[in-house]
């Protein structure tokens, strides 16, 4: 997709009358905000690494390719319960697939209530291009005080022949005080399809959201998300994605810590194979004094996979006792695999406690060697040592069934290994 | 029960060992003494099979057959154990959960049934009261956050649970204080009976004020220049090696 198929695609649009909804206009100036800005190239330090060409050779429509229908979508093949599921299919949120939610939840699919606040975020072109094209969303409030035990489930599933792109668009606010855990689980199904979504979450005082996402598409999907996360004082975010699916996964992640006192870990565990490519590109910005952030991301890397890890802090004037810490490990298990590793920190104040690191290698042999003289086989041992290696992420899920559902994946990704 | 003939090992182009012989019985207790470098830890890790430790001459017999071209976990299952000189933090990698693997291998090698989480519970805690160990080094990962004695009593548990015919104790005791080398030692001396073998590297003389070996050997520059009984010890304390070296 060159700028001049997504011209073609917004011409077309207009000229078919899809367009003639109430956000037209914003729409239109999200494009021509768009078309100023151009699509990433290599000389952008955020896209260095990433596999351009993937997303240059697609030629896909916007428009009408994937019809929306429910005989594909099966919810049985998602086995965490109990959720309360809210559900996109085909490209549209389908409220007869989705649960009905309790009291203090609301939801709405209004257009424009999902632009609001549409500002200039990471990774503008792919959320402008959202902005510009996407058809349907969800926009999600939790009641101020709120304790909400069920998990919100948001599935993202396409299904079908018809390869197309699809732009979901979750908007999410967490009311003060409130509590709550959303799982977004993307299994989407489309040989060579393209999904490029766009979550904005806004987390008032004293709120706690508990953030899971578990991107399992199927190896042929390129993925582009974009995920920006407001937090007011004293509120608490945390954060873990599980990705081992798409050709292309990018994940945009943009945190804004306004409110003093505010608090978040971001964490997650990237698994890679063939020629596959998934990159992470996060910017934490600490605005308000008092915030704390980390982050831990791992990745494991086989075949001719490859991965990025541009992860950024900013800490900006006023952000005085802010601690931050950023850590990025990962294991090779082939020599054609490879990792773009690229930790930051801009320090604007000097009243900060900052700490970042990060590691490539191969598995420890040491650690190897000594499974290997208590008689485990050097599969048993690798496998017991990679799952080492992640559990400790998936081990700190609170949600015992997320937690499980996390282990059997991986265990079935590394039964399926070829290095491991 | 374990045979080393005239064993010359290189490790990285260097010539460490030089010709060692050496015939452990069953139910016999050899140390080896040596100062740093003589080669006691290539001897060590050359019998259990770590790469890189190349055998340029010579043999290893183990119940009479060669075991130079056998995997690590091949010479673990048919029952040889090495305690560790230093013991590999695992992160991420709970010890019981491992301990239950390398058991289950094990017992999954001589045909017996296989413990699930509740009976190798039971197991386990019956070991680790032999060696004054806590439930909550259960819990943690693999010797991670452990301290030198517990690392020592962490590998004397997985010896005690493997139940191994030939246990090769590298430097147990350094690194450890009056409590913790009694506590090894009285895990080593319960532990071996008539069918057992046991190789103890020492440095030091003082582990076996606690343990009796049957043969004492001391190793210079790749070479058993003495083997006696365990007088041969004490006299190594009072005189030092230099009156053993060429």
């Amino acid at each position: 997709m060159n700028i001049n198929d997504y011209k073609i695609d917004f011409n077309n649009a207009i000229n078919s009358g899809i367009y003639k909804d109430k956000i037209f206009d914003r729409r239109k100036k999200s494009f021509e905000k768009f078309l100023k800005l151009g699509l990433p190239t290599k000389k952008w330090e955020s896209w260095r690494h990433t596999k351009l060409s993937k997303l240059n050779n697609l030629k896909l429509d916007s428009h009408n390719q994937i019809k929306s229908n429910s005989i594909g979508y099966k919810n049985n093949i998602l086995p965490i319960e109990p959720t309360l599921d809210l559900v996109f299919y085909n490209d549209m949120f389908r409220k007869d697939l989705s649960s009905d939610l309790p009291k203090g939840v609301s939801i709405s699919d209004d257009l424009e209530l999902l632009l609001e606040d549409d500002t200039f975020y990471l990774d503008a072109p792919f959320s402008l291009l959202n902005s510009t094209f996407f058809k349907s969303g969800i926009n999600i409030s939790i009641e101020k005080n709120l304790i909400l035990d069920k998990t919100i489930r948001i599935i993202y599933n396409s299904d079908g022949n018809d390869s197309g792109i699809t732009y979901p668009r979750v908007v999410l606010n967490v009311g003060e005080s409130a509590s709550c855990t959303i799982l977004e689980h993307h299994i989407n199904n489309i040989d060579s399809s393209f999904q490029n979504s766009v979550t904005r979450i806004s987390i008032d005082n004293n709120a706690n959201l508990e953030h899971i996402k578990i991107q399992k598409n199927l190896d042929s999907v390129i993925d582009i998300s974009t995920t920006t996360v407001k937090q007011k004082k004293e509120s608490n975010y945390n954060f873990f994605q599980y990705c081992e699916g798409s050709e292309l996964g990018r994940n945009n992640i943009h945190i804004i810590m306004d409110g003093h006192g505010s608090n978040c870990n971001l964490s997650g565990i990237s698994l890679t194979k063939n020629m596959q490519q998934l990159d992470n590109n996060i910017l934490v910005e600490h605005i308000g004094r008092h915030t704390n952030s980390s982050q831990n991301f791992k990745s494991i890397l086989d075949d001719s996979s490859s991965g990025v890890f541009n992860g950024k802090v900013v800490i900006r004037e006023g952000a005085i006792k802010t601690d931050a810490s950023q850590s990025n490990k990962n294991i090779i298990l082939s020599k054609n695999a490879g990792m773009n590793s690229n930790p930051q920190m801009e320090i604007y104040n000097d009243d900060v406690k900052c700490a970042h690191g990060s590691s490539t290698g191969e598995l420890d042999q040491e650690a190897l060697f000594y499974m290997r003289s208590r008689g485990l086989d050097i599969v048993d041992a690798k496998s017991l040592l990679l799952r080492g290696f992640i559990a400790e992420l998936i081990g700190k899920i609170k949600n015992k069934n997320i937690k499980n559902y996390l282990f059997e994946n991986f265990d079935i990704w590394l039964s399926k290994n070829h290095n491991a | 029960m374990l045979e080393i003939k005239n064993l010359h090992v290189e490790v990285e182009n260097k010539k460490i060992l030089s010709g060692i012989n050496l015939h452990i019985k069953a139910g016999e207790m050899h140390a080896i003494m040596g100062l740093n470098g003589s080669g006691k830890s290539t001897l060590s890790n050359t019998i259990t099979g770590r790469e890189n430790y190349n055998v340029t001459e010579g043999d290893i017999l183990y119940k009479n057959e060669s075991i130079l071209d056998w995997a690590p976990e091949e010479r673990a299952l048919a029952g040889i154990f090495m305690s560790f000189q230093y013991p590999t933090v695992i992160p991420g990698v709970n010890n019981t959960y491992f301990l239950r693997a390398a058991v289950n291998a094990k017992r999954k090698h001589n045909n017996q049934k296989e413990y699930d989480a509740a009976n190798f519970l039971k197991y386990i805690k019956t070991k680790l009261s032999e060696v004054d160990m806590d439930t909550k080094y259960l819990k943690r990962s693999v010797n991670e956050g452990f301290s030198g004695g517990e690392k020592k009593r962490n590998e004397m548990l997985q010896l005690l649970s493997l139940e191994p015919d030939l246990a090769i104790m590298d430097e147990t005791d350094s690194g450890l204080d009056i409590d913790a080398i009694k506590v090894i030692s009285n895990g080593i001396n319960k532990y071996k009976n008539k069918e057992r073998g046991f190789l103890v590297i020492t440095h030091y003389q003082r582990l076996l004020k606690y343990i009796k070996p049957d043969i004492v050997h001391v190793l210079i520059d790749g070479q058993i220049v003495k083997s006696g009984g365990k007088d041969l010890a004490i006299e190594l304390e009072e005189k030092g090696y230099g009156w053993l070296e060429k």
